[in-house]
């Protein structure tokens, strides 16, 4: 699945790779693995927020379980992204905002769902897309 | 020796304040995708991206994949479990199937699938789509 990059996703990755090049590469990792399998990517790796009317998804870099044991420690970050149809039955995936919920746990979550909701029908709207779930 | 935390960013920016423009979105998949290319130039940064997609591979595998990585063709595959190379190739695109046919195909590539459904209070396995009814329970009733 073609994956599109929001400028303001692009700034916070930039400045995470400059800021840890491990993490940053954790996070693309991750970011392949949504164009690789699309919508069918799952837990661990992606959730449903579903608190989003728009239907957003986050990837997710969380401190080493049972099931993710490459991470290895701190930080747990997010990246919300959604989906768009970019021309009649071709669909996107856009990555939307990235953060870290370490210490807010799930006190991140509200403001930055509104944010990246902001953003994707936003840039929807400039490019003559349709948000789908 | 613990790593030393490098201080992760933190994006407060209000797209409604800062909306783009058009250039803007096109440079920054150009960026982005460039960032890649900087990780993986990096060795330690290399180093982490391919051992994230080697954990993730182990529990994000599609059906083609996990038939690629038993070594089997579409045909072996098709063969076993009684149906056209073409039925293969389209089974494997699916979003959704039933439990039989998921379960043929795990038993084609020499598997066998269980169910288990995760709770807080702890795991549980599922008897759903197998021939649970089939089966004798108590040998001394049936005869």
């Amino acid at each position: 699945m073609e994956i599109l990059y929001h400028p303001l996703f692009v700034v916070w990755f930039q400045d995470l790779v400059e800021a840890d090049i491990e993490i940053a590469g954790e996070v693309q990792a991750l970011i392949d693995e949504l164009e690789l399998h699309g919508r069918a990517l799952g837990d661990p790796e992606s959730h449903q927020l579903l608190t989003s009317g728009l239907g957003l998804r986050t990837l997710r870099r969380t401190p080493a379980t049972d099931v993710t044991p490459y991470a290895v420690g701190p930080p747990v970050l997010r990246v919300i992204y959604g989906f768009v149809e970019i021309s009649p039955r071709r669909i996107a995936a856009a990555l939307l905002l990235g953060g870290d919920k370490t210490v807010l746990g799930n006190v991140w979550y509200p403001r930055n769902i509104g944010e990246a909701e902001r953003r994707l029908t936003i840039w929807a709207a400039q490019s003559s897309w349709r948000v789908v779930q | 020796m613990t790593k030393v935390m490098k201080k992760i960013p933190v994006d407060t920016r209000k797209v409604d304040e800062t909306t783009p423009s058009s250039s803007e979105y096109v440079a920054a998949n150009v960026t982005g995708r460039q960032l890649k290319e900087r990780i993986l130039a990096d060795p330690a940064g290399r180093a982490a991206y391919e051992r994230a997609r080697s954990e993730i591979a182990q529990h994000q595998t599609s059906l083609s994949q996990l038939r690629k990585l038993r070594s089997l063709a579409q045909a072996t595959v098709a063969e076993s479990m009684g149906m056209d190379q073409s039925e293969i190739s389209r089974l494997e695109r699916r979003t959704d199937l039933l439990l039989s046919t998921l379960r043929r195909f795990i038993q084609a590539t020499g598997g066998d699938l269980q169910l288990v459904a995760h709770f807080p209070e702890g795991d549980v396995e599922l008897l759903v789509g197998e021939d649970i009814f089939g089966e004798t329970l108590n040998p001394a009733e049936s005869s």
